[in-house]
């Protein structure tokens, strides 16, 4: 799509005939993508998604009804389509949806950084790039015996228009690298696991380290954690990276004040105003790359067309807001957040993090370590989940020991738990680096969504999942 | 609306004729080989958020992939635009980057295959299935978090789908292989959780894919009393001190820790690229008293299907016979680079190129004393952890496998005592499943589709909060 979705879009609103509140939300999404494993070329691919998502209020229920065609007929029959799904089941429906309060609705033309950049470089550099740094990787050691590599950029373009004021065009583009390797030893097989996202162009990707650094470190990890040892489990004190922290305010805190998850029932529901944490902590939300630049989960304007600020979590340990889209915001008699998201054209929006993390603090990350006895910094992020209740799991690649003040030796990456309020409770020290570092990842909840999380380095106690 | 059925028309309707029409376009644009996937259809869904009718939704569309060879380069583009234009640009991208891609002598189609018509999903579509409206899906769903909050007054139900999708797939290669099939299908899920007074419980979650409408009450049925006897049961948590021993794990727990890593490492691309820990295995022990199959011929799972995402007749294979390693699975690329032949486990959609894995997978134990069912297994365990989900991660490559234990409880003289929190278990994959594990000869397809048992297995270590 080269030229402004809009007109097209506003013709078919002011054609549909009713004063329900319609939502019409063009969504392209094109991406081209190269993946290697051991010198073979698995993935070298351009893909295209895109069409029109119509969202309908109709007698207090919501009809919501797609195309994949961006013409004013098309769009209208699925208008009409959207609508006559909400009147057929509109009787179901015991407590009616009202229309959401006016609020301030984005109109104009946003455009990330970047953008223009990434769209003009051509495949050619990019499958260059990820077979060379697959080939760096693998042949870095004679105990690797597998790499990959692997290179993403997202293109996104959506109009949006709602009955009640929107009009926004929006351009993302997301570029992603990662590089992994397998080293052997015997017969222990070791992985070690390096990734990139940000949102801009390839100066930003590869801002903080370069690609060849990032192959170096993941075949780099992968042997190292042939010789390393398991980590005693238990409670234990720990310092987080800033990765380990994104995964921690995203996992443990992120998905309990989505409203949705409030309103079912979630450990943050009528705590607003309470403390939640140590003081020390500030948690936020952003749709903006607050602190360091290139955060993966950008947004300017939210596919509600609510334009997309930054939220306040928790601020000096006390829970001071949750995560909203126009619905929820009213039930709770505050503005809307701008969370309201959706992965594709055929997605309903749904309330979802953008830029998440825990703002920086005043310690030095040689004092924190250098004051714990007996303790584990972790790092690399590998996965999360969390429950309702607060209660979370997360993986990393690497952990090393703290012993008597001083960086230990080591060990194999571990899983961590805890309840979330409970363990942002113990924080006993937030150091003043920041770092995004979350921004090759996705968020799932029924769709995926691009997020990014981070923060500083934080000193707090969790279970630590052990193995002898 | 609420009187229109859904069905694969549409955007699907003319499928087929697109993908020849892809087809024609990549060969003029320069492919040597060209394989073009398609799918596309109609589904209806709806979902009730906390007690009540959330959104309806309804779609149609389809979408095409196209795989480009050239002398062994390969290139691949998919795209939901099927208007000429789009047709033209989607065949000019994939040959673009093919000759930009690196040559690779395993990359190549193979040839058309005689399916068994019998076993096309087509012609036994269940018609009820495929005219349901919104009415009728709006009703399953409500019925569905109904039935779940209707178990005990303190569960919180936050969420029930319920939809309808019926859809047909194309494949035209210019190898000549030229198959059409339809498929349709109900799938439900369930997400709930119960407090009682100041205490929540963890949640858990559910979900069934069913092709005959008649099973469909029934199906709802043992979700909702599932999911309900989970989160009530998930109340009242308390801790437990870590130690090592034997643990019980429900059938989404053995998948999770076991059968995951297993299946990732009978992929041939896993072992022909080195990061398989069963690689060297075949006709060795890996999994005493097990036996593992692939059965995309079992009409009862939901992973059937007559033929892979290359075309490939499927068939029924034994991975691991009586505890001993059988077969990798192959794709048509593996199978290329091994000098062997495909086992029909090309997986995947039309958005991408041809992955691998496996269909529908049932595990049976063929050891002489099994237990009967899962009061069996607890009463064997005795005094212990028994996981019901697994929160975790495993590494495909060691096998090694952490996380939170979910819906867990602490089992005393082979029963329930209570519900646990903030414990993790920890092992390794694959030298458990060497060993040698416990698993029930009553069996579950918590899913619709594996077939699966519980199982007993010692050696695990425990962390716990307490």
């Amino acid at each position: 799509m080269s030229s402004d979705p809009r007109p097209i879009l506003l013709d078919a609103l002011a054609r549909n005939g009713s004063d329900e509140l319609v939502e019409l939300r063009y969504h392209a999404k094109r991406s081209r993508s190269v993946a290697v494993e051991k010198g073979r070329v698995d993935q070298a691919k351009v893909a295209e998604h895109s069409g029109v998502g119509v969202r309908v209020l109709a007698e207090g229920t919501h009809g919501f009804a797609t195309t994949d065609r961006l013409d004013v007929a098309a769009v209208l029959r699925a208008i009409e389509t959207a609508r006559a799904a909400a009147r057929a089941s509109a009787a179901a429906r015991k407590s009616k949806l009202p229309r959401p309060p006016a609020t301030q609705l984005a109109e104009g033309i946003f455009e990330t950084e970047g953008y223009a950049e990434l769209e003009s470089a051509d495949l050619e550099g990019r499958i260059r790039l990820v077979l060379d740094m697959e080939e760096r990787a693998r042949l870095s050691s004679s105990r690797i015996v597998s790499a990959s590599s692997a290179y993403t950029e997202i293109f996104e373009e959506k109009g949006i228009v709602t009955s009640d004021g929107a009009s926004a065009w929006t351009k993302v583009a997301r570029p992603e690298f990662r590089v992994g390797a397998v080293a052997q030893e015997g017969a222990e097989l070791q992985r070690g696991a390096r990734s990139v996202g940000v949102t801009g162009a390839w100066d930003c990707l590869f801002g903080r380290a370069s690609s060849e650094e990032l192959g170096d470190q993941a075949a780099g990890m992968a042997v190292d954690l042939l010789s390393a040892g398991y980590a005693e489990g238990g409670k234990r004190k720990v310092i987080l990276s800033p990765a380990i922290v994104g995964l921690l305010t995203h996992e443990a805190i992120g998905h309990t004040v989505e409203a949705d998850f409030v309103e079912a029932g979630s450990c943050a529901r009528d705590r607003i105003g309470t403390r939640v944490a140590s003081e020390l902590v500030t948690l936020r939300d952003s749709g903006n790359s607050d602190h360091e630049s290139g955060a993966g989960g950008v947004l300017q304007v939210d596919d509600e067309g609510v334009p997309a600020g930054q939220t306040t979590i928790i601020e000096d340990g006390v829970l001071k807001s949750y995560l909203h889209d126009r619905h929820t915001a009213a039930r709770f008699d505050v503005e809307p957040t701008g969370n309201a998201r959706a992965w594709e054209y055929d997605d309903e929006p749904l309330i979802r993090m953008r830029n998440t993390y825990i703002a920086p603090g005043e310690s030095d990350l040689d004092e924190m370590i250098a004051g714990i006895d007996d303790g584990l910094i972790l790092d690399g992020p590998r996965n999360g989940q969390a429950d309702a209740n607060g209660e979370f799991m997360f993986g990393t690649l690497q952990a090393w020991s703290i012993e008597n003040g001083k960086r230990g030796p080591l060990r194999r990456g571990v899983n961590i738990s805890g309840m979330a309020f409970e363990v942002l409770s113990t924080v006993d020290a937030v150091s003043e680096d920041f770092r995004w570092d979350l921004g090759s990842g996705y968020c799932g909840k029924g769709q995926p969504a691009k997020v990014d999380a981070g923060g500083p380095w934080l000193s707090c106690e969790v279970l630590v999942g052990g193995r002898s | 609306m609420s009187s229109a059925p859904i069905g694969a028309t549409g955007a699907a309707a003319d499928l087929h004729e697109r993908a020849e029409q892809l087809l024609d376009r990549a060969r003029a644009a320069g492919a040597t080989e060209a394989e073009v996937y398609g799918t596309g259809g109609t589904s209806l869904s709806a979902k009730m958020e906390k007690g009540d009718l959330g959104q309806v939704q309804a779609d149609e569309g389809a979408t095409l992939g196209l795989r480009v060879l050239i002398d062994g380069r390969l290139g691949f583009t998919s795209t939901n635009q099927l208007d000429a234009g789009a047709l033209q640009r989607a065949a000019a991208d994939a040959v673009a980057i093919a000759r930009l891609s690196p040559p690779d002598e395993a990359n190549a189609l193979g040839g058309a295959a005689t399916i068994d018509a019998s076993r096309l999903l087509g012609p036994r579509v269940d018609p009820l299935l495929a005219g349901l409206d919104v009415a009728e899906v709006v009703e399953r769903a409500r019925s569905l978090s109904a039935a779940t909050g209707a178990h005990d007054g303190r569960i919180s139900v936050d969420k029930a789908t319920v939809s309808s999708v019926a859809a047909r797939t194309v494949l035209r290669t210019t190898s000549g292989i030229a198959l059409d099939d339809e498929d349709a299908a109900l799938t439900m899920s369930v997400m709930a959780l119960a407090k009682d007074g100041e205490d929540t419980g963890g949640f858990d979650y559910g979900g069934h894919v069913l092709r005959d409408l008649a099973d469909a009450d029934a199906a709802a049925s043992r979700l909702s009393a599932r999911v309900a006897r989970a989160v009530v049961g998930n109340l009242a948590a308390r801790p437990v001190e870590s130690h090592e021993g034997p643990v019980a794990f429900a059938p989404e727990a053995f998948t999770t820790a076991f059968l995951g890593p297993l299946l990732g490492a009978v992929s041939a691309l896993a072992v022909q690229r080195g990061r398989s820990a069963l690689a060297g295995k075949h006709g060795k022990v890996v999994a005493p008293g097990i036996t593992i199959l692939d059965d995309p011929t079992d009409r009862a799972s939901a992973g059937a299907r007559p033929f892979d995402r290359e075309g490939t007749p499927t068939e029924r294979i034994a991975i691991v016979q009586d505890g001993v390693l059988r077969s990798f699975l192959h794709n048509g690329y593996t199978a290329a680079v091994a000098g062997s032949a495909s086992t029909g486990h090309a997986a995947g959609g039309p958005r991408g190129v041809p992955g691998l894995g496996a269909h529908a997978i049932q595990v049976e134990t063929t050891a002489s004393a099994s237990p009967e069912d899962e009061a069996a297994l607890l009463r064997a365990l005795d005094r212990g952890l028994y996981v019901q989900r697994l929160s975790g991660s495993v590494d495909p490559a060691s096998g090694d496998f952490s996380g939170a234990a979910k819906s867990a409880r602490w089992i005393e003289n082979g029963e329930v005592r209570h519900s646990v929190q903030e414990v993790m278990v920890a092992g390794n994959a694959f030298d458990l499943l060497a060993r040698g594990i416990t698993i029930t000869r009553q069996r579950t397809r918590p899913t619709g589709n594996a077939l699966l048992p519980w199982a007993l297995v010692p050696g695990i270590s425990v962390t716990g909060g307490s």
